[in-house]
């Protein structure tokens, strides 16, 4: 009997051996990445998520792309003309391929922008088509007109053709947003429902190509695109892991399983400082909205009073830590590029800074202006999500206010967001803790939140003055007065500000971990936030699993 | 038995009408879309709405659903996934969690009933206060903090097993996952073979068996264990459905690609489809983990009759 148990014990053993030294691959420059979440589709004109669109961006291009500086450079546009007015784009295409060897055609382009207006596929991004002011995007994606009356055309086999309604200054770079993805027609229509849902069932014609995936995986493959024309890093291969657990991604890099980690604001200020710690800022902003139709956030000088109350250095160096920078102003920093191609932030203007003694002087001036009586408290609330930073946050800032301004009491309430954005939409709300990322190149991003008829401007605030800078510097500019429209926008941003329309609170940043092996990775701040078309590591894959 | 399984089958059925009923109910009062709500406006989000059929009453929406999933289509996930059929979704992770939970059980069964007996039989000695630490440790150690620990020891440290789920290696990945499951499982079957054992062993009929002469291994593995296995049975039954249906926080540390962390995705992003399909799922696996269990129980003990076939 011990014999035969030990017998069997052997051979499960030595079977387990045996499978488990299975795969021995060849070597190859391999870059391992993690997400913190499954990539929603490979559809491009479908793709909303952060997982997605990264993916999408190592294996397709549109007309642009976005450079190492953060610039619209020519991707499948050889050239570009535009007319007089601006409101006439051709581009001239290059000889580019889909990884079946087939060319890349104006048509493909007529066709991917078609898909992402129509109607019946929904796409969740359609409203970027208006914000690059294709002409006829909202109606088509309205369904009020045929997909055909798009301001889209083949002018010939490589040229596209683009009208528009009005000039954008920003065009460019929203060419380079996987939604003006081109896509082909008679392959899309050949899978049907199961376009972009398999290696088979995808087309690419950027530096990679999708190896292994199936819908929700949590671990897929990239392989370099043989058809794509252009200079690439040595990276032959991307391996993607969903690793939702931020410890386990900084174990699995150590381990050397991951190139790249993210980092959570603890881990990052224990690696802070380290040859291996980076930190990349995203156009992406922090604060609080005051909802002016509450009784006393009408009043400004309480409005400039509570955003200058709390101390947004703490914020950052205390509960975000990983790199991001308190904000002392509307727009952050590279959303959107001004004419001499200056950053919207390299004037160093700033509001609101943090503030006590001012902040107190401004609450005395509001308790006067509302006649409040000595002792009596104003109560507000404050909501905020339930995840972790966003209730430190607001946590931090309750305590700031109440003992700056004594006479002011916050309460804080905590949902999910879905709840806190419906609450907001419907104006159920005293003060939201907000988060807001730009969807594209511009300050506009931002700023046309807050104008009166805007559907995010959930504070209800309103300023004439503001409206007609913003209405121009969306839809009345002309080609040729950028400078002027970026003046425009300056001032828009100093109305905001003086008036407290909104707290800013701090910029995100992203902190990660990123091998030393490993060069020429892009991190930008809007769009694609992960770039790899150039990423090159020193050595091939080491094997990191053994027994 | 047979009328007994259909008529369980068909108690199920309805219970599961009115599972499906209930979280229909709870999703429509959830707040927001399925959609990016933060982003889209109005009018765009009636459009989403209006293409999955999310205008509609609730009512057309519930029997449309539940007329579909007769049929066997669990329509398409809205956000996780967009698109894609629910149950190619599902296909796509049941296997991984069926993997893990079923060796976690298995593991943990075997391993639970192995430290119960030797407790049992060393009673008061060494080996039994040794065993009894190792329950201690397993029923109070949540599954996290266990998985962190072995993924931490054997992962990272010795290289024994891979820190991450990895596709090609998929038995041995689930070695870790397995056991920072089935601790709980194995400490409690333990405690309780041990409790059942004690008694066994000490009981009339054993003495009278041991007296007639009966050798001690089969005392032990046939006449005391298939009596003291009963309540274990009970036990595991139901923490082996929960195992298979995945746990959160195990599939988190190691990403398993499982149904579990779907379900959690699912529904902090109002994925309806993907919930109820899920959910569905769950509901038959418990059912019919169940039904197994009390299988097991009568073929185990004849003396106890489910199906009332006294009657008969």
């Amino acid at each position: 009997m011990k014999k035969r148990i030990r017998g069997i014990v052997i051979s499960v053993a030595a079977a387990l051996c045996l499978w488990g030294c299975k795969g021995e691959e060849a070597e190859k420059y391999v870059l391992n990445l993690s997400l913190d979440a499954e990539i929603s589709t490979l559809d491009a004109q479908a793709a909303v998520d952060s997982a997605s669109l990264e993916v999408i961006g190592a294996t397709m291009e549109g007309l642009y792309r976005i450079d190492g500086e953060g610039n619209a450079a020519p991707a499948a546009a050889e050239r570009e003309e535009i007319s007089e007015d601006g409101l006439t784009r051709r581009y001239y295409l290059k000889e580019t391929y889909w990884s079946d060897g087939s060319r890349v055609t104006a048509d493909d382009f007529v066709y991917g922008f078609r898909r992402a207006a129509d109607p019946s596929l929904a796409n969740e991004n359609a409203f970027l088509l208006e914000i690059s002011g294709i002409a006829e995007s909202g109606p088509v994606s309205r369904g009020e007109a045929p997909l055909e009356s798009l301001g889209v055309r083949a002018a010939g086999e490589d040229v596209l053709e683009i009208t528009l309604d009005r000039p954008v200054p920003y065009f460019q770079s929203m060419m380079a947003f996987p939604l003006f993805f081109p896509a082909r027609q008679e392959f899309v229509e050949e899978c049907g429902q199961d376009y972009a849902t398999s290696p088979d069932t995808l087309l690419a014609n950027g530096p990679y190509q999708i190896a292994s995936y199936e819908p929700s995986a949590l671990s897929f493959t990239l392989e370099k695109n043989p058809f794509y024309g252009e200079e690439t890093g040595n990276v032959e291969e991307i391996r993607y892991q969903v690793v939702k657990d931020s410890q386990q991604s900084v174990l699995a890099f150590q381990d050397g399983i991951l190139d790249i980690a993210p980092l959570s604001g603890e881990q990052a200020q224990l690696w802070d400082g380290g040859r291996e710690y980076h930190s990349y800022f995203l156009a992406s902003l922090w604060y609080i909205s005051p909802n002016q139709k509450v009784k006393g956030l009408e009043n400004v000088n309480l409005r400039k009073a509570l955003a200058m109350s709390f101390d947004k250095e703490a914020i950052t160096g205390y509960i975000m830590r990983d790199g991001s920078a308190p904000a002392d102003f509307a727009v952050p920093r590279g959303a959107g590029k001004g004419p001499q191609g200056q950053d919207f932030r390299d004037d160093g203007k700033t509001w609101l800074e943090y503030d006590k003694l001012a902040a107190a002087s401004y609450w005395e001036q509001a308790r006067k202006e509302l006649g409040l009586k000595d002792g009596e408290i104003l109560t507000y609330t404050l909501l905020c999500e339930d995840t972790e930073t966003a209730s430190l946050i607001a946590q931090f800032i309750q305590g700031e206010i109440q003992e700056n301004l004594p006479g002011i009491a916050i309460e804080i309430e905590r949902v999910p967001k879905k709840v806190r954005l419906s609450r907001m939409k419907e104006g159920d709300y005293d003060l939201g803790l907000v988060r807001w990322g730009a969807d594209y190149e511009d300050p506009t991003a931002f700023l046309s939140m807050w104008t009166t008829d805007s559907p995010y401007n959930y504070g209800s605030w309103s300023d004439e003055e503001y409206d007609k800078r913003i209405g121009y510097a969306v839809s009345g500019f002309r080609r040729g007065e950028e400078e002027k429209r970026w003046e425009q926008m300056k001032e828009a941003e100093e109305i905001v500000m003086e008036q407290a329309a909104i707290f800013p609170i701090c910029q995100k940043a992203n902190a990660y971990l990123i091998s030393e092996e490993v060069t020429g990775m892009e991190f930008h701040p809007v769009g694609i936030n992960r770039i790899f078309r150039n990423v090159s590591k020193k050595n091939v894959d080491r094997k990191n699993f053994s027994w | 038995m047979k009328k007994y399984i259909a008529k369980r089958l068909l108690v199920s059925a309805a219970s599961l009408l009115a599972v499906l009923f209930i979280l229909f109910l709870l999703m429509d009062l959830l707040p927001g879309s399925p959609f990016n709500d933060e982003k889209l406006t109005e009018g765009q989000l009636l459009i989403l709405k209006e293409k999955y059929g999310l205008d509609r009453p609730f009512f057309t929406r519930f029997l449309t659903y539940a007329g579909n999933m007769i049929k066997g289509d669990l329509g398409v996930s809205y956000s996780i996934a967009k698109d894609v059929p629910v149950a190619e979704l599902i296909a796509n992770r049941l296997p991984v969690s069926l993997q893990v939970g079923g060796l976690a059980a298995f593991a943990g069964g075997i391993a639970g009933i192995a430290l119960g007996m030797v407790s049992a039989v060393k009673e008061g000695k060494f080996s039994d206060g040794a065993a009894m630490i190792l329950t201690v440790l397993g029923l109070s150690l949540p599954s996290y903090v266990l998985a962190l620990i072995l993924s931490y020891v054997f992962g990272f440290r010795l290289h024994w097993f891979p820190i991450l789920y990895r596709l090609d290696f998929p038995l041995w990945s689930s070695v870790l996952p397995a056991a920072a499951l089935g601790a709980f499982m194995a400490a409690s079957v333990a405690r309780v073979m041990r409790a059942e054992l004690i008694l066994i062993l000490k009981s009339e009929y054993m003495a009278f068996a041991e007296s007639r002469g009966v050798p001690e291994r089969r005392l032990l593995f046939v006449h005391a264990l298939k009596n003291g296995i009963l309540p274990a049975v009970a036990l595991m039954a139901p923490m082996t459905a929960s195992m298979i249906t995945g746990s959160l926080a195990v599939e988190k540390i190691f990403s398993i690609p499982g149904t579990g962390s779907l379900m959690v995705t699912a529904i902090q992003s109002n994925d309806y489809n993907v919930v109820a399909g899920l959910a569905f799922l769950f509901s038959c696996i418990y059912i019919a983990v169940m039904l197994a269990a009390d299988i097991l129980y009568e073929i185990l003990n004849p003396g106890i009759r489910i199906a009332g076939r006294e009657a008969a």
